[in-house]
């Protein structure tokens, strides 16, 4: 897939980088079997069209309805009422896959339990809008004269993320009324916000505003829904409707401001912790046991604590860093629980800075939470390492492992040994059939083998002196490297690195997987990031500057 | 007479949910199941019971030793508790109502495991992962680059819910836990939501039942409360909402238009429950004039409680068709020490044909599906326990017990199957029933080999006792064997009926 992306890149600079994407895919084709690399594989539906990108020219993919995560509905729920009652109906999961985010659109659907449990929790908000909430749902007093239509302009402008139009404007004034006669005012309000809780708009991002045929530019209240729920997953706040309102946000220099602006809210924050914690899978940690003889410690605090760390790690990197501070600092957050797997002092109480030892850790790679994380209960496994390495930093597709494939973590069988972790994968892998792939996925795996299965450093296994050696292959800075620092020093130095690190941020912002009309725009911000030495801030500036994001294309039968 | 138990009635509920004392305006009309006249009249209901990691063949068989290359059937009314095979044994005492089918293969899987290692373009083979996204729809899953592949189609207990469900009740609920990947689908991509609350699972069908706590012949009608009011105003807010989603659904394009009008209809769905709930039940028929009685223990572990919450909405006629994902157990549930790697150390070592067998994993495994047939068997005794026109609940249901892989070791074939219920009598139970190779497969590692039926068709046979006779196969029609030519996937098993 990537030599058909960087087939398209124009320019000298570009087409370097192509011949390197091509090189790489000629060492695992021939092994692999086209497993990797192939154009098929792009997009749901094998959409495989050549794009041809030309200067300054527009190439949209698809921009399919977006109904709320659970995330994005709960996160836009306390935004509109200011706070929401406690034990309200627990939300059926958002699928979270590998390779994809839980916004993915595709897997975003109505179902007979959502819709029973929407509707309960509307009636419960409901009640909370004439009891707690009450101030930031009425504009007005019951008394005040053109209250209820005070009422529905502006708390409909809010749920819905746009002003009303006139004649739905008029239908829930006509519903508003109606109940007030029937009950009263109170439970009128109730019984609206209810209906406008349940209305499609609320409950999907849509998007048919519009003008144009084909291309066509979004209307000023859709692209500040796109800021909003890529920035904070959830409604714009009061300063972004005002800049939709004056017709403002089709220019990129207010798009840019206004992102800057977001960046600086909190909402940012647990926006990016959320992001990391589906790409890196920070939550694996938190399934995991270890042999009490290896980490007499582990313990769900400990897990807890590993999971955390790696989250705002992730977050202070995002805020203040680049790619390759993501690889390579040493700067962490460690509380008690933490602190020994790291052989650092504990703080005396809850969250302190610390600089890891330099000859042990540099950056996500040598934290607890992607090392205890991708590993069995008694040891590492390369295997796993050297998958997430592949499919999480150098956006490689996982391959297919014969059927047959012995999964079990590798022993000494009776008799033989004693040997490394690292010398009994070595022993399974060893068939030139599982090699072809293997050879890469092992190599990034071995890196690793100074970390044992809870994280901690080790220079010996089973005894005997750990090899971390090993040659990196598919990289764009591919070469020999002895451990895991040595490995993310390739790593934060790669082109394949910071152009997957901006493909998996492009795929959170589309909502779906990529598709080859994507190969243009993406290409754009790409050699963005790049410029801008891979500063995340600057990547999310670029994102949302680009044409595209104000534009959509018009959908099939539309 | 009430049992006792956590009996939460809908007037707390919906107290507890911020909407006031949901009392019925009209408590004259309150739960008044109609009578059926005769068993032919009961709806057949169907529970699929999923356990994860497959069984021990071996010891799961109730066969004659030796007799594996034909087809045949063996009554095992007449066996005792001893000769039941060990895994089974925990069911011997709903013997007369059991039928135990062998020897059929997960036909599909074995086509798409062609198709995968044949073009071999990073499609995602692991066994799990095909064999969840198969197991109830039969079809080709959703493959995406860069992703796990996950169920392609809508899944079968959907598609029943669809053809037998009831307006106003649900047409299927998902009950229980996580396995890897989902085996419910709405569509390709989209899992089914699964409740895995036992105390939401409930709350959910207190929202629909009506208060039967109501005396049932008031002597005076008492005016309604404001609260009153505000609920029956419900159905109004959602009529109000389903027409806002028949307004902007024709601006939308096809894919979206279409998600949409699934969510109005969905709408309208829940409207009708909640009319029905406010004139008392709608004329949905409650089998065997038997009073729905509300009740939920909610005793036990969550499985213990799910297996209530199954029965209750079962002989309530809320659902038609319920799937039950059974918990993953823990280590110390089936005597392995805490620590120790379920999937790795004892599932892929639980084979004698597998390269790391070792006779420990197997009576690990063996224990494992053993504590398993225990959880089946309690939800049979449920099911047993509520009286239907001089039957019971499960008579006139058809229970099915599946599990995701053949074996620990991933196997497509032999797969093991126990239908429990007669299903109205539609299956011949009292009985095991061994089919023999019958088909070359197409591909494998270790060279093709010789597999069963495929399980599809007894999913055909399920849709056949459930009236749905026009139905001749689910999911794909056929798939290729070695030489190219179609292995059948169509039409009912023989052997099965009564």
């Amino acid at each position: 897939m990537r030599d058909a992306l960087r087939s398209f890149r124009r320019g000298g600079r570009t087409w370097g980088r192509a011949a390197i994407a091509v090189a790489t895919l000629s060492l695992l084709l021939p092994a692999c079997e086209g497993a990797i690399g192939d154009p098929e594989a792009i997009g749901p539906g094998g959409n495989d069209r050549p794009v041809v990108c030309e200067e300054g020219g527009l190439v949209l993919g698809s921009a399919p309805m977006r109904r709320l995560t659970n995330t994005e509905y709960r996160n836009t729920l306390r935004d509109l009422f200011g706070s929401t009652p406690a034990d309200l109906p627990t939300l059926p999961d958002d699928a979270l896959r590998e390779g994809t985010f839980e916004n993915d659109a595709l897997a975003l659907g109505p179902s007979d339990v959502r819709v029973q449990r929407w509707e309960q929790i509307s009636m419960a908000l409901g009640a909370h809008a004439v009891g707690p909430a009450r101030a930031n749902v009425l504009p007005c007093d019951a008394g005040e004269a053109d209250c209820a239509r005070r009422f529905v302009e502006e708390f409909g402008r809010r749920v819905m993320r746009r002003p009303l139009e006139n004649d739905e404007r008029d239908r829930y004034l006509a519903f508003f009324e109606e109940q007030r006669e029937a009950i009263d005012f109170d439970a009128a309000v109730q019984l609206t916000v209810a209906a406008m809780l349940q209305s499609p708009w609320f409950q999907y991002r849509i998007e048919v505003e519009g003008r144009g045929d084909y291309e066509i530019e979004l209307d000023d209240y859709e692209i500040a829904s796109r800021l909003s729920y890529l920035v904070w997953e959830s409604m714009p706040d009061e300063a972004l409707f005002a800049a939709a309102e004056s017709g403002d946000l089709s220019r990129p220099g207010e798009r840019e401001d206004q992102l800057r602006r977001m960046l600086d809210d909190p909402r940012a924050r647990d926006m990016v912790r959320n992001f990391h914690r589906q790409w890196l899978h920070t939550e694996r940690v938190l399934g995991e046991e270890k042999v009490p003889e290896i980490a007499p410690t582990w313990s769900d605090a400990t897990r807890q604590a590993a999971s955390e760390e790696a989250q705002r790690f992730a977050e202070s990197v995002f805020f203040e860093g680049t790619v390759e501070d993501l690889l390579l600092s040493r700067a962490a957050v460690v509380n008690a629980d933490l602190a020994p797997l790291y052989g650092v002092e504990a703080p005396a109480e809850g969250w302190a800075p610390v600089t890891l030892p330099a000859e042990e850790r540099a950056g996500i790679l040598t934290r607890v939470a992607f090392l205890a994380g991708e590993a069995h209960e008694a040891n590492g496994s390369p295997i796993l390492r050297g998958l997430h390495v592949m499919e999480r930093f150098l956006c490689l597709p996982r391959p297919t492992p014969p059927a047959d494939a012995n999964t079990t973590p590798p022993m000494a069988m009776e008799g033989e040994g004693p040997f490394t972790n690292r010398q009994l994968f070595e022993q399974r892998t060893a068939p030139d059939r599982c090699q072809g792939c293997h050879e890469t996925i092992d190599g990034f795996g071995f890196a690793f083998e100074h970390y044992d299965t809870a994280g901690q450093f080790r220079t010996t296994d089973n005894g005997m002196p750990v090899d971390a050696t090993g040659v990196a292959y598919g990289t764009g800075n591919d070469g020999e490297f002895d451990g895991a620092i040595e490995l993310s020093e390739r790593l934060a130095e790669s082109d394949v690195v910071r152009d997957c690190v901006a493909e998996k941020w492009f795929t959170y912002a589309q909502g779906r997987l990529l598709e080859s009309e994507d190969t243009c725009q993406l290409d754009e911000i790409q050699n963005a990031f790049e410029a801008a030495g891979g500063d995340f801030v600057q990547l999310l500036v670029e994102l949302v500057r680009r044409p595209e994001f104000a534009m959509r294309r018009a959908a099939e039968g539309e | 007479m009430k049992k006792k138990g956590m009996k939460i009635d809908r007037r707390r509920f919906l107290t507890a949910m911020g909407l006031g004392a949901g009392s019925l305006y009209l408590p004259s009309m309150g739960w008044r199941p109609s009578k059926a006249k005769a068993s032919g009249d009961l709806p057949v209901r169907v529970v699929f019971f999923i356990t994860p990691h497959g069984t021990v063949p071996p010891n799961w068989n109730l066969g004659f030793p030796g007799m594996e290359g034909a087809d045949y059937e063996r009554d095992i009314t007449g066996l005792s508790e001893a000769e039941f095979s060990p895994i089974l044994r925990p069911l011997h005492r709903h013997r007369d109502r059991l039928l135990v089918v062998d020897g059929l293969s997960r036909t599909s899987v074995i086509g798409e495991e062609q198709r995968v290692f044949r073009d071999n373009i990073g499609h995602d083979g692991n066994g799990h992962h095909l064999m969840q996204a198969h197991l109830l729809t039969c079809n080709w899953t959703l493959q995406r680059s860069g992703s796990t592949c996950i169920g392609g189609s809508r899944s079968i207990d959907q598609v029943l819910g669809d053809r037998v469900g009831v307006p106003g009740r649900w047409a299927n609920r998902v009950y229980g836990y996580r396995h890897q990947h989902p085996y419910s689908w709405l569509a390709s991509g989209e899992p089914a939501a699964r409740e895995e609350d036992p105390s939401q699972a409930f709350r959910d069908m207190m929202g629909l039942l009506p208060d039967e706590s109501e005396p049932t012949e008031p002597t005076e009608p008492a005016p309604p409360t404001r609260e009153e009011l505000i609920d029956a105003a419900r159905t109004s807010v959602l009529d109000f909402a389903a027409q806002e989603f028949d307004r902007v659904a024709p601006r939308l394009g096809s894919e979206d238009r279409m998600k949409l009008e699934r969510h109005r209809q969905l709408i309208r769905d829940l409207e009708v429950s909640l009319a029905a709930r406010m004139s008392g039940g709608g004329g949905t028929t409650v089998p065997g004039g038997a009073t729905c009685d509300p009740t939920f223990a909610g005793s036990g572990g969550g499985m213990e409680q799910f297996a209530q919450l199954t029965t209750l909405a079962l002989s309530c006629d809320l659902t038609r068709v319920t799937t039950f994902v059974a918990r993953p157990l823990e280590n110390t549930e089936f005597g392995v020490p805490a620590g120790v790697n379920m999937h790795q150390d004892i599932a892929h070592n639980s084979t004698p044909d597998g390269a790391s067998y070792t006779p420990e994993a197997e009576a690990h495994m063996t224990e494992y599906n053993r504590v398993y047939a225990e959880q089946f068997a309690y939800l049979l005794d449920q099911m047993a326990s509520v009286p239907e026109a001089g039957e019971t609940l499960l008579d006139h249901s058809v229970v099915v017990w599946l599990t995701e892989l053949g074996t620990g070791t991933h196997h497509t074939y032999p797969i093991p199957n126990v239908i429990a219920g007669g299903g109205c009598g539609y299956f011949n139970t009292g009985r095991y029933v061994h089919f023999t190779e019958s088909a070359l497969t197409p591909f494998s590692w270790g060279g093709p080999f010789r597999i069963g039926p495929p399980q599809a068709r007894l999913y055909v046979d399920i849709f056949h006792a459930l009236g749905q006779t026009d139905v001749d196969y689910v999911g794909l029609p056929e798939v290729m064997d070695q030489d190219g030519n179609p292995i059948s996937m169509r039409g009912p098993l023989p052997m099965l009926r009564a």
